[in-house]
């Protein structure tokens, strides 16, 4: 023991190696290759740190920064998108690839042409349905991607689209090498493109071991800032305990997700920090609108008013989160702060039944998500805070559990009667919330959990996804919000917060709002 | 000699045809058909699962599916995994050689300890030390091993923050593999981090060794304890003493010679349990070895990894048992005839 004491009291911090940071990440990524996956995994692992995106969405989610675009201009039918790209980008050069040109507009035409061109050689490499992107009806909006010169691209649209630069600047849109394509194709080796991945971002692969970690090191000829760690390794830990335990013994200097209920033990510890970011999403309660008695309004209104928000809080989120008063969050350009639900209020909860015929109350199933989210880390105490609020007015409600796969498939039939769910958006445009949500569109492609289909509601959102003055489309989101309190389909809950935490030592890193994380400013003190 | 090593080595083959027979029953074992147990979750393509077939000669009859299987073997073509495409022989070595690292250091502190504490004890037979000994090698043997790692966790590596909790080396250490012995590893890696890559590893291994040792340590001065009382009461150890020699001449002379020579065989007896208890300690603490792989292999259904897991460790241990069986035959004559073994 004596020997192990001396081991021991030796100072912890033997020199690192080289300027180097790990992060505790979530999980494996299922490939290196954003665009096929909205896996938070794979955003987490590559998207802000192998690879580039013509265009970057701002803070306040309104604006775009150049990135590998310098400049844009959308042409007066708002179907011609035109990109002046920037010059002398550098793709990531390793021991499998050496670039033989820098970044141009072939790069970006192969990197969207794999995925709206089914003829593309890359297309089925990888076997994705490039899901986000048709969640977003991408291939069947864009008509065609061409390189006008080496420096510029032009993106010809089916109908004019106020997304489509929202949709360009997340994390899916990554550009990829057509250098490297290519080559690949040359050698037979098609499939490496997604494993092996090159990209322009500010760190690139080295290596990798399946569960185990990820290694990237720094890319000396990126284009930005250049980034001040040599290397960052992921280090995979899907338990979120285990994650806190290697933040607490140094193994880790950042991690990711903290669970709620840990996270006041590491505020009380000076030597962590933890960083929150109200985050793009929204943990709501959605009725079955086509199952009497919640066809009716007033019915749901009713039950709405009900509910008790404030114990939720506290109980459920230990303060990560914040009340969602509509399904925007508030940082959104589409909130309308006019049109929030009603508060807390039994006694009218109690009125309005009673005009709709039910003064009694009735039965009521809640289903319960049954994976833990930021927007809802804890749906079966959620669930009993609101069994106990409805009580209050008569109505029974029963908890229903299910796995995953049977919980999935059973809203998509529209087998419940409410449940608890949520939505996290991949940009900032209100468009992202109300359509995949609450749109007929919606309800046929199964996604619409309150099995709403509105005419006026539907016809409000296209207008305003097809307007292209920023007013008009604030304007008729506000009115979609008002609408949606009038009609209640869904009780928005709570817009839950991004967290991570990281050892005091760790500068400059930031909660990203729509997922992934960024080290390219981060520095080790 | 010759016979009892023909003996031997009989036993050997026999054994290893058995392991085998079993493991590639594995596949056939699994419900379904063969091919739905390489492939369950249905992603192969037609192409890989016809390249499958072939791999496995699927379409032939058991015992040429055996043989097969067995040709596979010794030509080092054990499949690649199903989860990441590496071949599950490169696998294998890695993190095999990563579980021997672990239970050679716990055997070697084991020994270290153990053996000298069962020395000390039988020779003050009945005294205090002894009686503590005894009951702390008691305690330790009736720990559950996992208890008594998450404990180790908990006041080292959470509690006083002295050792790491999870892998083998700090992630930024960029460690070639080049003869899958950490410590030549370091030594071999051109690295300006040497030293620091060095301390990391030994900081890494601590936990796990202290955990994984407990079992053969107590194991080990319960054997030694025993054994050296059982030897003192031999008639001509009595007839030594009577000829005036003091007991720690007897000790030194006769009992520890005549004790050593079948220390061996309780050595090679400690092979399996030792092997078991780092697989179970390697998942609690990370550690890149055979029994984080094959627990990995059996969520993810990886059937051919599964079987490369069982068949080494097995065969492992089974000539681990048969060599120290030799060595001590070899040393010992008397060993040879027994009519057992």
């Amino acid at each position: 023991m004596a020997l192990l004491g001396l081991l021991g009291c030796e100072p912890m911090d033997m020199p690192k190696p080289k300027d180097g940071l790990v992060y505790c990440s979530l999980g494996t990524p299922s490939s290196f290759n954003p665009q096929l996956s909205t896996s938070a995994n794979v955003v987490e692992a590559t998207s802000l740190q192998l690879y580039d995106r013509l265009l970057r969405i701002d803070l306040d989610g309104r604006s775009f920064k150049p990135a590998l675009a310098t400049s844009w201009q959308v042409d007066d039918s708002g179907t011609r998108y035109r990109f002046k790209l920037r010059q002398n980008v550098q793709f990531h050069s390793t021991e499998y690839f050496t670039p033989s040109r820098p970044f141009n507009a072939d790069d970006v035409v192969f990197s969207f042409r794999r995925i709206i061109d089914k003829t593309h050689p890359y297309h089925y490499v990888g076997r994705s349905d490039y899901s986000f992107f048709v969640s977003v009806g991408f291939p069947w909006l864009v008509k065609s991607v061409e390189a006008i010169d080496p420096s510029t691209v032009e993106f010809e649209l089916f109908a004019p689209d106020s997304t489509f630069l929202s949709n360009l600047a997340t994390n899916f849109a990554v550009i990829l090498s057509a250098d490297y394509g290519q080559q690949l194709s040359a050698r037979g080796e098609r499939h490496l493109i997604d494993k092996l991945p090159i990209g322009t971002g500010p760190f690139h692969f080295y290596r990798y071991k399946e569960e185990h970690f990820i290694k990237y090191r720094s890319h000396e000829a990126y284009w930005g800032v250049a980034p001040k760690l040599n290397e960052v390794v992921l280090d995979i830990t899907p338990n979120g305990t285990m994650r806190l335990a290697k933040l607490l013994t140094g193994e880790c200097d950042a991690m990711a997700f903290p669970l709620a209920n840990e996270l006041k033990m590491l505020r009380e510890k000076p030597e962590f920090q933890v960083q929150y970011q109200n985050g793009f999403n929204v943990g709501y309660w959605a009725f079955n609108t086509d199952t009497p008695p919640l066809n009716d309004a007033r019915v749901r209104k009713a039950l709405a008013l009900a509910i008790n928000r404030d114990p939720i809080m506290e109980a459920v989120f230990y303060g990560t989160a914040s009340i969602a008063s509509s399904l925007l969050p508030p940082a959104s350009w589409g909130y309308d702060a006019t049109a929030s639900a009603e508060a807390y209020d039994p006694q009218r909860a109690r009125e309005l039944l009673a005009e709709a015929g039910h003064p009694d109350g009735f039965d009521l199933d809640i289903w319960l998500l049954p994976v833990q989210r930021a927007y809802n880390p804890n749906s079966r105490k959620m669930a009993l805070l609101l069994q106990d609020n409805l009580k209050q007015i008569g109505v029974h409600a029963h908890l229903v559990n299910h796995d995953w796969n049977a919980f999935r498939s059973g809203l998509s039939r529209g087998d419940h009667d409410s449940v608890l769910i949520g939505w996290t958006a991949d940009n900032a445009d209100p468009d992202n919330f109300f359509r995949p949500l609450l749109s007929c569109q919606a309800k046929l492609a199964g996604t619409n959990r309150a099995m709403w289909c509105d005419k006026h509601y539907d016809q409000l959102i296209d207008e305003a996804r097809l307007a292209t003055s920023f007013e008009k489309r604030q304007a008729l989101y506000s009115q979609a919000q008002h609408y949606l309190v009038e009609q209640m389909p869904v009780v928005p809950i709570a817009h839950g917060m991004r967290t991570q935490a990281s050892g005091e030592h760790v500068k400059g890193l930031t909660v990203e709002p729509f997922g992934g994380i960024d080290f390219s400013s981060v520095t080790i003190e | 000699m010759w016979r009892y090593f023909i003996r031997k080595f009989n036993l050997l083959v026999i054994t290893i045809f058995l392991l085998s027979l079993l493991s590639f029953s594995l596949l056939h074992l699994m419900p379904g058909l063969p091919l739905d147990a390489l492939n369950p979750d249905g992603s192969l393509s037609l192409a890989e699962q016809r390249r499958l077939v072939e791999h496995y000669a699927l379409e032939q009859g058991f015992w040429q599916q055996y043989a097969q299987y067995i040709s596979n073997i010794f030509n080092g073509n054990w499949g690649t995994s199903r989860i990441d495409q590496i071949p599950i022989f490169d696998q294998m070595v890695s993190s095999f050689m990563s579980t021997l690292q672990l239970a050679v250091s716990a055997m070697a502190l084991a020994m270290f300890i153990g053996v000298p504490l069962g020395i000390i004890s039988a020779y003050y037979h009945g005294s205090w030390f002894d009686r503590t000994v005894t009951s702390m090698s008691l305690i330790g043997q009736s720990i559950p091993v996992f208890w008594w790692a998450l404990m180790l966790i908990l006041l080292l590596a959470l509690g006083l923050q002295w050792f790491p909790l999870s892998g083998r080396i700090g992630l930024l250490y960029d460690i070639p593999e080049v003869s899958h012995i950490l410590l030549i590893d370091i030594a071999l890696a051109d690295d300006e981090y040497q030293r620091a890559a060095l301390w990391s590893a030994v900081r890494h291994i601590i936990l796990p060794t202290l955990a994984i040792s407990v079992i053969p340590m107590t194991a080990l001065i319960q054997i030694t304890r025993a054994s050296l009382i059982d030897i003192s009461e031999k008639n001509y150890i009595q007839a030594a003493r009577a000829k005036g020699l003091s007991r720690y001449q007897v000790l030194w002379r006769h009992a520890l010679p005549n004790y050593f020579s079948s220390f061996i065989r309780h050595v090679g007896a400690l092979t399996n349990p030792l092997l078991t208890t780092t697989m179970v300690v390697e998942y609690i603490f990370d550690w890149p070895g055979a029994g984080r792989w094959l627990i990995h292999s059996l969520v993810a259904q990886d059937v051919p990894a599964i079987q490369a897991c069982m068949l080494t460790i097995s065969v492992f241990v089974i000539c681990i048992s048969i060599i120290t069986d030799l060595l001590a035959a070899w040393s010992n004559p008397k060993e040879r005839n027994q009519s057992h073994g």
